[in-house]
C-alpha cells in the first residue's frame, strides 16, 4: 500500500473496492481542511513519496504532489487526493484550478510535476485510460457539421469499436441522455442543454468507470437537471466514480458524496461535507435555528451551557439562532425544552452544516464568485 | 458484446484493433479534407491547373489565333513545365500545407482535439489515423486534378479528338499520365509528412512553412550534397519528362528513380515516426484556458 493517510489506509483495510456496490463509500469519512497553502502541502508531502507513483491503488483516482504550471500562471498546486468511488464534486471559484485538475486526471493536460493515476492506469497511458474514463467537459465545440448521431458514433469508432458494436452503444448512449428524435440534426442547431447532454451521451457512450463532469447540469431545465442528477447517482450506486464540478452549491450539496474546496490552485478541504462542516466546528461552532413562540426564554434558558456561545433573537420575534460547540448535548438540551412543554417549538433547522457554509468559511465567500 | 481491449500480457501488438481506430480515424478526417469549409483551400488549389490547362484548350478550339502553330498541342515538354512549377511547386505544396499542418492544429482552433485526445487511442495511433486520412484527402484532391490535367492536355491540337485517341492508344500518355498521378501521390505523402510535423509544433506554422518554401524553391541552387534534403529533389527525379532548371542551377547527378521513391519513403517514414512521437506529449490548450 502506497502512503496515503489515515484514510485510504482504512479503506484499504476494508476491501479492494472502497465501499460495496450501492453504497456510496466515505460518507461519513474523515475530512482533510487545510488553514492555509503551507498547510495543505504539509498535508500532501506526508501523503507518500514519487516513489510510490508506481504502486497506485486500482480502486482509487490518486494524485500525487501534482503541480500544473501555464507558463509562469499557477494552475494547480502539490495536489494530493484519493478518491473512492461515489459522486466527488470539485467546489471552487472560477479560476481556482477546477477545470485543471479534470484535464489532469483525464490525460487532457499533463502535470508540471507529480504523478496521476486513475485506478492503476497512469494518465499518460492514453488507450488505457481512455477505456475508463468519460469525460464530458466545458468546451461547447464540436466538429463541424457533425449531428448528434455521427458525433457520438464517430468517437466510439475512433476507439475501435467495430461498427456493429459502435452503433448499438451510441443508440443507447443517445436514448439514455433522451435524445433520440434530434440525433440525426446538426449539433450545430441544438440547444445549449441538448448540447451538453450529446456531450453526455459521448462520455458515457463506452461504458467508462469514472465518469468526469465539469459543470454537467449548466444549461439543462429542472425536469432534465433531476433526470441527470438522478443518472449520476445511479452510476455511483454501481460502484463508478462521479467527478463533478458546479457552482450551483446546493446542487452539490445533494448530489456529491464528499467535496473537494479548490482555491487558487491549492486544495484546501477534501471528505464528506458533514465531516468537513465538523472540522471547522472550533472556528465556527454550528449554528441551529429555532422557531418558537418564546426565544428570548429559550436563549435564557440555552445560555446556561458552556457549549453555547451565541444566541440571537430573530427580526420578526418567531424563533432565535444559537451557536454551539457541542451539538449532541445542545440537542439533548433543547429536547428538555420542548418536553417542559411551556414552550411551544416549531422548528429546529441546521443553519450552517451544507456545503455552503464550509465554502463560505474556508474560502471567505458565500459561494457568490463561483 | 465485442469487447475492446489492447494486447493484454502475451497477445502481442493489437494490429486489429489499431486498424479500426485508424478506420474510425480516417473516415472522420475524410469528410473534413473534402467536405469542410477549410477543404476550399485545397480543392480551389487543386482546380487551378486544371483551369489553366482548360483556358489554354479554349484558345485553341474556339480558334483564337495567338498561339503559334507548333504551340497549340500541349506537348510533353510544355505540361511537364506547368506540372513541375504549377501543380507540384505551388498548387500541392500548399494544398498539403493547408491540409496536415491542421489536422491537429485545425483541431485546437476548432477547440475540437479533447474529443480525439478521450477516445481511447493511443496518441501514436491518432496521429498516424490523421495522415493517412490527412494523405486520403489530398491524394482524391490532387491525384484526381492531375489526371484531370492530364486528360485537357488531349485537346488542344488540329483535329485534337483524333490525335488524342491514338496518343492514349499509342503514345507515352498513358504511362506519363501514371507516373505523374504517382509523382503527386509521392508528393502528397512527402510534404503531408513534413507539414503533419510542422503542425505539431508550439510555433505559428507560418514561419516553418515559409523556410520549407524556401527550402525547395531554392534546391536546385543548392550544393549538389545539400539537394537531396529535400522532398522536391526526389519528387523531379521520379517526373518522366526533365524540365531544365535554366542556367544558374547547379547540376548534380539525379538519383534514379527507385533510388529517388526509396529515399523519399524512408524520409517520409521517418517524419511521420517523429510526428508520433512528438504526439505523445499532446494536451488540449485552447488558448484561454
Amino acid at each position: 500500500m502506497i502512503g496515503l493517510g489515515r484514510r485510504q489506509a482504512a479503506a484499504d483495510r476494508d476491501g479492494p473496492t472502497g465501499g460495496s456496490a450501492g453504497t456510496p463509500p466515505e460518507r461519513n469519512g474523515s475530512a482533510r481542511v487545510s488553514g492555509d497553502r503551507s498547510a495543505g502541502s504539509a498535508a500532501g508531502r506526508a501523503a507518500g513519496s514519487p516513489a510510490d507513483d508506481l504502486r497506485a491503488p486500482a480502486d482509487r483516482i490518486v494524485f500525487r504532489d501534482v503541480s500544473r504550471f501555464y507558463g509562469e500562471i499557477l494552475g494547480v498546486n502539490r495536489v494530493n487526493l484519493s478518491l473512492a468511488p461515489g459522486i466527488t464534486s470539485l467546489v471552487g471559484p472560477n479560476g481556482s484550478g477546477k477545470t485543471t485538475l479534470m484535464n489532469l486526471m483525464t490525460g487532457l493536460l499533463r502535470p508540471t510535476q507529480g504523478a496521476i493515476a486513475v485506478l492503476g492506469v497512469p494518465v499518460t497511458d492514453a488507450e488505457r485510460l481512455g477505456r475508463l474514463v468519460g469525460y464530458c467537459t466545458q468546451v461547447d465545440s464540436f466538429p463541424a457539421g457533425a449531428t448528434g448521431w455521427s458525433f457520438v458514433h464517430g468517437l466510439l469508432r475512433v476507439g475501435g469499436w467495430p461498427e456493429d458494436e459502435a452503433r448499438a452503444r451510441a443508440a443507447a448512449a443517445i436514448e439514455r441522455v433522451d435524445l433520440v428524435e434530434a440525433a440525426g440534426r446538426k449539433v450545430d442547431g441544438y440547444s445549449k442543454g441538448m448540447r451538453q447532454r450529446i456531450k453526455l451521451a459521448a462520455a458515457i457512450s463506452h461504458g467508462p468507470r469514472v465518469l468526469v463532469l465539469d459543470e454537467p447540469l449548466n444549461g439543462l431545465d429542472p425536469m432534465a437537471r433531476a433526470e441527470m442528477a438522478a443518472l449520476f447517482r445511479a452510476l455511483a450506486a454501481d460502484g463508478h466514480f462521479i467527478v463533478v464540478s458546479s457552482h450551483i452549491l446546493h446542487e452539490v450539496d445533494t448530489l456529491a458524496d464528499r467535496v473537494v474546496v479548490i482555491h487558487h490552485g491549492y486544495v484546501r478541504a477534501e471528505g464528506g461535507i458533514a465531516d468537513m462542516r465538523a472540522s471547522l466546528d472550533a472556528e465556527h461552532p454550528l449554528g441551529i435555528q429555532v422557531r418558537c413562540d418564546r426565544p428570548a426564554e429559550v436563549a435564557r434558558r440555552l445560555f446556561g451551557r458552556v457549549d453555547v456561545v451565541e444566541a440571537r433573537l430573530h427580526d420578526d420575534g418567531a424563533g432565535l439562532l444559537v451557536r454551539t460547540r457541542d451539538l449532541d448535548g445542545f440537542y439533548a438540551a433543547l429536547g428538555e425544552i420542548v418536553l417542559a412543554g411551556d414552550i411551544d417549538v416549531d422548528a429546529i433547522v441546521p443553519a450552517d452544516d451544507d456545503v455552503q457554509a464550509v465554502y463560505q468559511y474556508l474560502i471567505g465567500t458565500g459561494g457568490e464568485g463561483l | 458484446m465485442t469487447a475492446v481491449t489492447a494486447g493484454a500480457a502475451g497477445e502481442g501488438r493489437p494490429w486489429g484493433l489499431w486498424r479500426r481506430q485508424v478506420g474510425g480515424i480516417v473516415r472522420l478526417e475524410l469528410r473534413k479534407v473534402l467536405l469542410s469549409r477549410m477543404a476550399l483551400i485545397g480543392w480551389g488549389l487543386a482546380v487551378l491547373p486544371v483551369l489553366l490547362m482548360v483556358a489554354r484548350v479554349l484558345v485553341v478550339v474556339l480558334g483564337f489565333d495567338v498561339l503559334a502553330e507548333g504551340e497549340r498541342a500541349i506537348g510533353d515538354t510544355a505540361y511537364a513545365e506547368v506540372y513541375q512549377t504549377l501543380m507540384l511547386r505551388l498548387c500541392v505544396f500548399f494544398g498539403c500545407l493547408a491540409i496536415f499542418v491542421n489536422l491537429v492544429r485545425g483541431e485546437v482552433y476548432a477547440r475540437t482535439l479533447h474529443y480525439y485526445l478521450l477516445a481511447p487511442v493511443r496518441r501514436e495511433v491518432l496521429v498516424f489515423g490523421k495522415y493517412v486520412g490527412g494523405l486520403a484527402g489530398a491524394a482524391l484532391v490532387f491525384g484526381g486534378a492531375t489526371l484531370a490535367t492530364r486528360l485537357v492536355m488531349l485537346g488542344g491540337g488540329p483535329g485534337w479528338g483524333e490525335t488524342a485517341v491514338r496518343t492514349v492508344m499509342a503514345g507515352p500518355w498513358l504511362g506519363h499520365t501514371l507516373a505523374y498521378v504517382g509523382v503527386t501521390l509521392a508528393a502528397c505523402a512527402g510534404y503531408g509528412a513534413v507539414f503533419l510535423v510542422v503542425g505539431l509544433l508550439r510555433v505559428n506554422p507560418i514561419i516553418p512553412a515559409v523556410v520549407v518554401f524556401a527550402w525547395e524553391a531554392v534546391n536546385p541552387f543548392l550544393p549538389a550534397a545539400l539537394q537531396p534534403m529535400s522532398v522536391v529533389h526526389a519528387l523531379l527525379a521520379l517526373c518522366p519528362v526533365p524540365v531544365s532548371l535554366g542556367p544558374i542551377a547547379i547540376l548534380g547527378q539525379p538519383p534514379s528513380g527507385p533510388v529517388a521513391a526509396l529515399e523519399l519513403a524512408l524520409v517520409t517514414a521517418l517524419l511521420v515516426a517523429l510526428a508520433m512521437r512528438q504526439a505523445r506529449g499532446l494536451e488540449a490548450l485552447y488558448g484561454e484556458d
